[in-house]
C-alpha cells in the first residue's frame, strides 16, 4: 500500500514539475536523509547497549564538530586529520561521561539516565555557546564544492559533495556492521543488548561494553556533524533540527537496527524533500511537521519500526 | 529516631493537617499585602503560574513514569487560546480557561496516541518533535497568532467592584491578578491530589513502577498513559492561560524546547513524586530564570558580549545531575526527611486487616471461594 501511494505520488510529482525537478528533489532528500540516518545510527548504538535514548547525542556531536573546526582553523591541521582528532576527543569524552555520570545508576533506571542525558544536552549547548558564540561559521567540505563539480543525471545535478557524503556514510556503516558482526567487541555488544544478566555470567564486562558503545556513538555523531556542517553552517544550534529528524529516522527504523536507522534516515529525508517540495501549503518551515507525521503514521501501522525486532518481555 | 509519633487519621493528625493547611492558606493570602514592590508580587505570581505547569508535568513524569519534552507547546496552546479569545473575541479572561483545558486535553491525547504503540520512554522522542513544531506553527498562521511579533490584549483583567483590594494603588492590579491566579492554581492542586488518590491514579503508579505487571493485573496500560498525557497537557494549558492573565502578551519565542527542559529541571529539583513538589520546583524555576540569569549577566564573563543565559544553562544541567544523584526525591523529599526526624506519622493499617491476619489457612487444598 505504501509502495502504491509512493508510486502515485511520484507520477503526480513528475507531471506537476517535470522529471528533472523530481530527480533533483530525490537526490537532495536522499543526501540529507543519509546524514539523518548517521545521527540515528549513533542513537541506535547507545540504545541497543543500554535501552536509553541519548538526548545529548546531537549536542555532543555539535561540540565534537566545533573541536574539529578548531583543530582545522586554529591549529592548521589538514581537514581530514582535524575531523579524526575531533572524533577521537569526543569518543574519549563520551567514555568519561559514561563512566562518571551513567554507570553509577542502575541500568534499568531508564528515567534517571534519560534525565541525565537531558542535563548533558543543556550543559553542552550552553558550554558551546559560551566558548564559540552564536555567529554561524562556514565549515569546509571534504569534497570539491565548485559550481561545476557535479554529475548530470537527466538534467538533475548530483554534486560530488552529496555523492562523497553518501559514500562516506556507506563506508562507516559497512565498517560498523563488520565490527559488530565479526569482531569480539561486536559479539560482546550484541550479548549485552540481548541479555544483561546472562552476559555478566559469561564474564563480559558490562560497564566497559556500554562505555564502548558510547564512545563509538560519539565518534559517529561527530563525523555526521562534520559532514553536515558544510551545508548548514556551524553554530551551537545546528544539530538540534538534525536531531529531531534523526529521532524520526531511528523510530522509523525500529531503534534497535543499524540498517533500519539508515533506511529510516533516507525515508525521512525523502519524505521531507518531496512533501515540502510538492505541497505548497506545507512550506519550507514545515519540514519538522512532516517528520512528526511520518513518525506517527509509521507507529500506527508498524510499531516495531521498519526493520526493528518485535520483542517480548516476561513478567 | 523521631521525637514524636502520630497515628495517621488520629485526631491529632487531622488537627495538625488542618492547622498547617489553614496557616499556609493564610500566608498565601496575606503575602502580597505585605510586599510593597510590584516586581516582587509579579515574581510570586509567576511562581504560582509555573507551579501549575510543573504540577501537570509531575502527574506525567512522577506518577506515570513518562517523559514529555512537549509541555512548552501545551503551555503555549493555553496561552494563545486565552490571548486570542480575549483580544479578538472579547471574552473575559477567566472564561477562557475551560477552553484551554479542552483544547489541551485533545492535543495531549493526540500526542499521547502513539503511546498505544510505543513502550518505555520512546514517547519522549515524539514529544521533542512537538516542542520543536510549536513555534513553527505559530509563525505559519500570523493573521491568527500574530506570528513573530507576538500578540497583545488591550485591556488587562480587572477585578469586580466588591473585591477587597483597591485597584487604584500601584500594587493594586498585580495583587488582583495574584488572587485570581492563586484561586485557579489551588483548584488545580486539589484536582491533581484527587487524581493521584483515585483508581486511575493508582493505575498510573502501577504503570510507572512495573508496566508489565500492571498489564498482567488488568490495567490497560495505553489508555492510562494517554489519560496521564492528556490531563498533564491540560494542566500545562491552564498554566499558559494563567501566564496570560498575569501579563496579557505572548510571543512564540517563549514556548520553545528550553521551556520544556527547564520545566523538567524544576520538576526534578522540586520533587516529582509528590504533588507539593511543584511549589519548590516553581521557585527553583523562577529563581533560575530571573535572579540567577541577572546575576550571570552582571558577572560579564564574555567581556561585553551578551551571554544569552548560558551560565544558567550550565548551572541547570549541573543542578539536574546533582539532584538525580544526591536527592532523587527533590527538595520536597529532603524536607520530608527533616520532618521525620521530629514527627513520625505512622501510616494507617488497611481496613479489616486483623480479620485477615487471624483467618486460619483453609484445610482443603482448593482455593478459597469468595462468599458473596
Amino acid at each position: 500500500m505504501v509502495g502504491a501511494l509512493l508510486a502515485a505520488f511520484s507520477v503526480y510529482a513528475v507531471i506537476d514539475g517535470g522529471l528533472t525537478l523530481y530527480l533533483q528533489r530525490v537526490i537532495d532528500g536522499a543526501t540529507n536523509g543519509v546524514l539523518y540516518g548517521m545521527v540515528a545510527l549513533a542513537l541506535v548504538l547507545v540504545f541497543k547497549a543500554t535501552g536509553v535514548i541519548n538526548f545529548a547525542q546531537g549536542a555532543m556531536a555539535m561540540v565534537g564538530t566545533f573541536l574539529a573546526f578548531t583543530a582545522f582553523d586554529k591549529w592548521g591541521l589538514p581537514l581530514i586529520v582535524a575531523i579524526i582528532v575531533g572524533m577521537a576527543i569526543s569518543a574519549v569524552a563520551a567514555a568519561g561521561i559514561e563512566r562518571t555520570l551513567i554507570r553509577p545508576f542502575d541500568p534499568s533506571n531508564h528515567l534517571a539516565i534519560t534525565i541525565v542525558t537531558l542535563a548533558l544536552y543543556l550543559a553542552f549547548n550552553a558550554l558551546a555557546a559560551l566558548l564559540w558564540g552564536f555567529d554561524p561559521r562556514g565549515f569546509p567540505s571534504l569534497f570539491p564544492t565548485g559550481s561545476g563539480d557535479y554529475l548530470s543525471i537527466a538534467g538533475a545535478r548530483l554534486y560530488y559533495t552529496n555523492l562523497g557524503t553518501a559514500l562516506f556514510v556507506g563506508l562507516v556503516v559497512l565498517v560498523l556492521h563488520l565490527v559488530l558482526s565479526r569482531a569480539r567487541l561486536g559479539l560482546a555488544f550484541r550479548c549485552v543488548a540481548t541479555n544483561v544478566e546472562s552476559s555478566r555470567l559469561l564474564g563480559i564486562h558490562i560497564g566497559r561494553t556500554v562505555q564502548g558503545s558510547w564512545a563509538i556513538a560519539a565518534a559517529v555523531g561527530t563525523l555526521a556533524g562534520c559532514l553536515a556542517a558544510p551545508t548548514t553552517y556551524l553554530d551551537p544550534t545546528f544539530m538540534d533540527k538534525i536531531l529531531v529528524y534523526a529521532f524520526a529516522a531511528a523510530t522509523l527504523g525500529g531503534l534497535d537496527s543499524i540498517a533500519g536507522a539508515l533506511v529510516g534516515g533516507v525515508v525521512v529525508g525523502l519524505s521531507i524533500a518531496l512533501l515540502t517540495g510538492y505541497i505548497p501549503v506545507l512550506g519550507g518551515q514545515f519540514a519538522l511537521g512532516c517528520a512528526f507525521f511520518v513518525i506517527i503514521a509509521v507507529l500506527q501501522f508498524k510499531p516495531s519500526g521498519l526493520l526493528g525486532r518485535r520483542t517480548q518481555d516476561r513478567v | 529516631m523521631a521525637r514524636y509519633t502520630i497515628d495517621e487519621g488520629s485526631t491529632t493528625h487531622r488537627r495538625l493537617r488542618w492547622g498547617l493547611g489553614s496557616l499556609a492558606a493564610a500566608f498565601l493570602v496575606v503575602l502580597p499585602l505585605m510586599i510593597p514592590s510590584v516586581a516582587q508580587i509579579e515574581t510570586i505570581t509567576q511562581i504560582v503560574c509555573y507551579s501549575v505547569a510543573i504540577l501537570g508535568l509531575g502527574l506525567l513524569t512522577g506518577h506515570c513514569g513518562q517523559i514529555s519534552l512537549g509541555h512548552s507547546a501545551f503551555v503555549g496552546v493555553g496561552a494563545y487560546t486565552t490571548i486570542i479569545l480575549v483580544a479578538d473575541h472579547g471574552w473575559p479572561y477567566l472564561a477562557t480557561i475551560p477552553v484551554s483545558i479542552v483544547l489541551c486535553l485533545v492535543a495531549g491525547a493526540l500526542v499521547g496516541i502513539p503511546a498505544l504503540r510505543i513502550r518505555g520512554l520512546y514517547l519522549a522522542t515524539v514529544t521533542l518533535a512537538v516542542a520543536a513544531l510549536f513555534p513553527v506553527l505559530i509563525n505559519q498562521f500570523p493573521s491568527f497568532t500574530g506570528g513573530p511579533n507576538g500578540k497583545f490584549a488591550a485591556e488587562e483583567m480587572t477585578a469586580p467592584d466588591w473585591f477587597f483590594v483597591n485597584p487604584y494603588t500601584p500594587t493594586g492590579p498585580p495583587t488582583d491578578h495574584y488572587y485570581a491566579i492563586l484561586v485557579v492554581a489551588a483548584l488545580m492542586f486539589l484536582i491533581a491530589g484527587n487524581i493521584v488518590r483515585s483508581r486511575v491514579g493508582r493505575a498510573m503508579h502501577a504503570v510507572r513502577d512495573a508496566p508489565l505487571s500492571a498489564a498482567a493485573a488488568g490495567v490497560r496500560v495505553a489508555p492510562v498513559k494517554i489519560f496521564a498525557f492528556a490531563v498533564s497537557a491540560a494542566f500545562a494549558g491552564v498554566a499558559g492561560s494563567l501566564l496570560v492573565i498575569q501579563v496579557p502578551a505572548v510571543s512564540d519565542a517563549r514556548f520553545d524546547l528550553y521551556l520544556s527542559i527547564f520545566l523538567l529541571v524544576a520538576l526534578i529539583a522540586g520533587g516529582s513524586a509528590s504533588i507539593w513538589g511543584a511549589i519548590p520546583g516553581a521557585i527553583v524555576f523562577v529563581v533560575l530564570r530571573t535572579y540567577i540569569a541577572d546575576w550571570a549577566e552582571s558577572l560579564d564573563l564574555l567581556s561585553g558580549r551578551p551571554d544569552g543565559g548560558q551560565i544558567v544553562g550550565i548551572m541547570s544541567g549541573a543542578l539536574l545531575i546533582a539532584f538525580v544523584f544526591l536527592l532523587p526525591g527533590g527538595v520536597i523529599d529532603g524536607l520530608a526527611r527533616l520532618r521525620r526526624r521530629v514527627v513520625e506519622i505512622v501510616p494507617r493499617p488497611p481496613r479489616d486487616w486483623e480479620r485477615y491476619r487471624n483467618a486460619t489457612p483453609s484445610r482443603t487444598a482448593q482455593p478459597a471461594v469468595r462468599e458473596s
